[in-house]
């Protein structure tokens, strides 16, 4: 547990609310419950949880907003390579997924470019994280092998993340996306006859 | 650079700002949580020390 009887955070609850550390409070009470009223009825909108229990899922919470944000992420770099087509290629992709096409039309090998595996790894977990539970099946393995993408997941094993996989992965995408859109200004530039 | 990398390095900026204000205050409802004393200082109601009431 984290002690906050010393530090900035401490000393700013004393300046506001002096004599905090005198007060005895029931810890049987604690439970959270939001509500609200709606035309003069109290509605629950949170359920009644116990505090212990809600400490308890901490990293569970944290683990889910792990994954949704690396979901997010990748789904911002499918946006990027949607937009290259639509714009430079005339091709309206509708499939979910705009590496394959991408490939096609451009011709840019997508898993030679800087940490191409590790993105394309990224593009496979998250369509697991949305469409599976989060949980590797038989289809993410052959598609790993098919690539000779090295991995240690089994199938039936959770993805889950952790902080540094969001920095990683936050990384890697901006590296990946910069060297693949050099390759792809110089094609757009012989395109158009630069 | 192409507008459409533009685009992504500002989308990914955004998505990450928020990661980093989601995960943030997750941990503090948390410290709060665990804490009666910050319970009750940021408590609506001052006599109970329960949160958002």
């Amino acid at each position: 547990m984290t002690s906050f009887k010393t530090g900035k955070y401490w000393e700013i609850l004393n300046m506001e609310a002096p004599g905090l550390s005198s007060l005895t409070i029931d810890r049987r009470k604690q439970q959270i419950h939001r509500s609200m009223l709606v035309d003069g009825e109290k509605v629950t909108w949170y359920p009644k949880l116990p505090v212990k229990k809600v400490l308890d899922e901490w990293g569970n919470l944290l683990g889910f907003i792990y994954g949704i944000i690396i979901s997010r992420m990748i789904g911002d770099l499918d946006f990027y390579l949607c937009s290259v087509l639509q714009n430079h290629f005339g091709h309206g992709e509708v499939s979910g997924s705009s590496w394959e096409p991408f490939i096609t039309r451009t011709r840019i090998e997508l898993l030679r470019r800087k940490h191409g595996e590790f993105i394309y790894m990224l593009f496979q977990e998250r369509h697991k994280i949305e469409h599976n539970k989060a949980r590797v099946d038989e289809r993410f393995v052959q598609r790993m092998f098919k690539e000779a993408i090295l991995h240690t997941y089994k199938i039936g094993d959770p993805i889950q993340k952790n902080h540094l996989d969001v920095l990683a992965t936050y990384q890697a995408i901006r590296e990946f996306a910069r060297d693949v859109d050099g390759k792809l200004s110089k094609l757009i530039g012989i395109q158009n006859g630069v | 650079m192409t507008n459409e990398l533009k685009a992504l390095v500002g989308d990914l900026d955004s998505t990450f700002f928020r990661y980093a204000h989601i995960t943030g205050a997750i941990d503090l409802f948390m410290i709060v949580l665990e804490n009666p004393h910050l319970q009750l200082a940021v408590s609506k109601d001052k006599k109970s020390g329960m949160m958002g009431l």
